[in-house]
């Protein structure tokens, strides 16, 4: 077998290899969040709540915040979530495929901060009012804090008596109505002063305060010995098991806020794609019948060497695990018409070589010969954009880069070597349509 | 063969300076645009300007008017507020932009518009499709990346412009780089277009790719001083470059601006300016080529007086 027939079947076996890489195409392409839909948060420490702390202590927090948003957001039930640091002070959380953009925020930034305190019985809320019927914080005697709780009530507590460092774990279950509760376990030192603190005050209210909210504030009617009880309110459900999965997660180390966020919701983004696909699709026929009308046989090889380009492309997409984003679709589409620009400039070429007198056969390869070194600098200057474009750009336009440099870099291939192949299949040429 | 002109002979030199006027006053409006840039006068994205985009659709029309009323009245008095056409379907579909406030948080105002909105139009059922929030900080860190990108590739493609070409080639085609950019990004500013990072790519992926028609013209030239052809002026000897190269110029525009085109019909809106100006950028690039880059090489020539052909 000869070489050249060598080179026609490995090209054959790489498009099939392709074409099977790329089916079923949704479950073999990774997508970008902004065709899948779903959440991207930038966060960051709130450097004014953490005044006079080094950056290397802040650069500490997140990284302690990073493990446990972690945690926090594998409860979400998020299939492949992302959460890495940035700089400093950042962390960016992707959650593709996330609907309920309420529920993951509050999951997120909640700084999950536990107290255990005793509800005031020598201090009475209607005392400390003012003109609005609002509490009046500034009048609030020494040791007293206000505190809202759920459903509007309100409560004046005192000291700190158990932070929720104790906790060790948190679940979900129901009580004796079906109602959600959620039954907490304390380590061995919190459980020990948990027992001192329901001995000693029996027939007080204790305040189960989350994140400066009362969520209950039971009557203690005994000691509790065990380090184990039980936070009842009015959760649904998914209220509760979000709250115990915080709580197990433990608190964020610093308050974050948001500095930047990006929703996609799922319609939005299979719109899209099916608009981009489309435009695609009538791009492509519009070059494949310009190529064949104006450059005719020729045209029609140059064709295959595009069709084949874009399936090559495609396919490394798929085995590269590149992420395909919708600036992604647009570089396909400027792929597509960039690599038969190679061919232009080919065939052109092999028009004048033909005028100078040359044998068929021999105009081909002077029309290759030459007009490489021209093709060669176009991929040049196209890639140094498209590089700059992957180190420096976003999610969305790192896609972008990576279709349109591969498609590039392909077509070299594709668009040059391919369709030589089948122009040298045959030997003699009496004529050539071109 | 089919051939858009069987040997051209037209004379491009001959207005070429009418042209390169043309070209200045268009590189004029481009420094206009960055003027308006700094000065933040132009329509930015959240990219760029800390703020909100918010995409929404309900069942039911609503018109803008009292929706703006009811934004005013809820805390949000710059709101911009435009419906997008989709043919495709009958659903009702707002895009609204909100300037960043410092008082309020990022990320929780998608939430707030949307229950502002269910409040006073109930009957519309509205409902989110995507949002943008964006603080000062990331915005300031994506207009830093998005300056130091531009700058590291246009550092790029000089270099490999200086290492290409001589001296008096290179200089020409900086100058006709540079001038595709300010016309583009005058184009996209000036129409008040709103610039993001995706226009900034537009841009960039447009400055690689107008040099390659640059290129295939400026190669045909050099090959043409090489055969020493004597009784041409270097205008005539450029002239005849052009217009042997025509149709390889006018071709490989032709299929990325096909390609292209759909998009800018069909695509969603962000993808339509993106492809919009990169379409634009096509047609400067290779206007430029014949009426920017070939005519500062002819004035170049004339200028350093009538020499030997080196």
């Amino acid at each position: 077998m000869t070489a050249q027939k060598m080179m026609a079947i490995l090209v054959l076996l790489l498009v099939l290899g392709c074409i099977y890489s790329l089916y079923p195409p949704s479950q073999k392409l990774k997508l970008g969040l902004d065709i899948r839909g779903g959440l991207h948060m930038n966060l960051a420490v709130d450097r004014d709540k953490m005044q006079g702390k080094t950056d290397q202590e802040i650069a500490d927090a997140a990284d302690r915040a990073l493990e446990i948003l972690r945690n926090r957001v594998d409860g979400l039930g998020v299939s492949e979530p992302v959460l890495e640091r940035e700089g400093t002070d950042g962390i960016v959380i992707q959650l593709p495929g996330l609907t309920d953009i309420k529920r993951a925020r509050e999951v997120i930034l909640s700084t999950a901060q536990l107290e255990f305190r005793l509800v005031s019985t020598d201090y009475r809320l209607s005392d400390y009012l003012n003109k609005d019927g609002k509490v009046d914080i500034e009048k609030l005697p020494k040791g007293i804090t206000y505190f809202p709780g759920t459903e509007d009530r309100e409560y004046l507590c005192g000291d700190v008596l158990l932070k929720g460092d104790s906790l060790v774990d948190a679940q979900v279950t129901t009580n004796s109505y079906g109602k959600a509760i959620i039954s907490f376990k304390l380590n061995a030192d919190g459980g020990h002063k948990f027992g001192i603190l329901t001995g000693d005050n029996i027939h007080k209210q204790l305040a189960i305060i989350l994140d400066g909210k009362v969520y209950s504030a039971p009557e203690i009617q005994s000691r509790i010995p065990g380090g184990s009880g039980i936070i009842e309110g009015s959760f649904t459900d998914e209220q509760a098991r979000d709250l115990a999965l915080i709580l197990r997660a433990g608190a964020l180390p610093a308050p974050l806020k948001v500095t930047g966020q990006f929703q996609v919701g799922p319609t939005l983004g299979a719109d899209s794609v099916k608009k981009g696909t489309w435009a695609a699709i009538y791009g492509l026929i519009l070059v494949l019948i310009f190529m064949a009308v104006y450059y005719q046989i020729s045209g029609i090889i140059a064709n295959v060497g595009l069709l084949v380009n874009l399936i090559f492309l495609m396919g490394c997409l798929a085995l590269l695990k590149a992420t395909l984003t919708l600036p992604g679709i647009a570089g396909i589409i400027l792929t597509l018409g960039l690599s038969v620009d190679s061919n232009v400039l080919i065939f052109e070429r092999i028009r004048e070589e033909l005028k100078t007198g040359k044998t068929i056969r021999s105009a081909i390869d002077a029309g290759y010969h030459r007009a490489l070194v021209a093709i060669i600098d176009t991929h040049v200057t196209t890639l140094i954009s498209a590089a700059v474009l992957f180190q420096f750009g976003t999610g969305p336009i790192k896609g972008f880069a990576v279709t349109l440099s591969l498609g590039v870099a392909l077509s070299l291939f594709t668009a040059v070597v391919i369709t030589k192949m089948i122009f040298d299949a045959r030997k003699e040429y009496q004529s050539l349509s071109i | 063969m089919f051939q858009w002109f069987k040997e051209p002979k037209i004379d491009f030199m001959k207005p070429r300076r009418f042209f390169l006027g043309l070209s200045g006053i268009a590189c004029m409006a481009g420094v206009y645009a960055i003027v308006l840039l700094y000065q933040g006068k132009a329509n930015l994205g959240t990219d760029f300007g800390a703020g909100v985009l918010l995409r929404m659709s309900s069942q039911k029309s609503v018109e803008i008017d009292p929706i703006r009323q009811s934004l005013k009245g809820e805390g949000f008095p710059e709101a911009q507020i435009q419906q997008v056409k989709d043919d495709s379907s009958n659903v009702f579909k707002l895009i609204i932009k909100i300037k960043h406030d410092p008082s309020k948080g990022v990320g929780s105002i998608g939430e707030e518009v949307l229950t502002v909105f269910n409040k006073n139009f109930p009957d519309a059922h509205f409902s989110m499709d995507g949002s943008d929030e964006v603080g000062p900080a990331v915005s300031q860190k994506l207009r830093e990346d998005a300056t130091k990108a531009f700058m590291i590739a246009m550092f790029g493609i000089l270099v490999y412009i200086a290492w290409r070409f001589d001296f008096r080639f290179a200089v020409a085609a900086i100058i006709t780089t540079f001038h595709d950019i300010l016309v583009i990004l005058g184009f996209v500013i000036l129409t008040g277009r709103e610039f993001n990072l995706l226009q900034v790519t537009a841009l960039l992926t447009l400055a690689g790719y107008s040099l390659n028609d640059t290129v295939v013209n400026f190669d045909r030239i050099r090959e043409n001083m090489r055969l020493l052809l004597k009784d041409q002026t270097f205008a005539g000897l450029v002239n005849l470059s052009v217009n042997e190269t025509l149709s390889r110029t006018i071709n490989t525009s032709l299929t990325v601006f096909l390609t292209l085109l759909p998009l800018c019909v069909l695509g969603s809106d962000t993808l339509k300016d993106f492809a919009v100006t990169l379409l634009a950028g096509v047609i400067v690039g290779t206007y430029s080529s014949v009426f920017v880059a070939s005519p500062i090489l002819v004035e170049w020539n004339l200028l350093s007086g009538p020499k030997k052909q080196s």
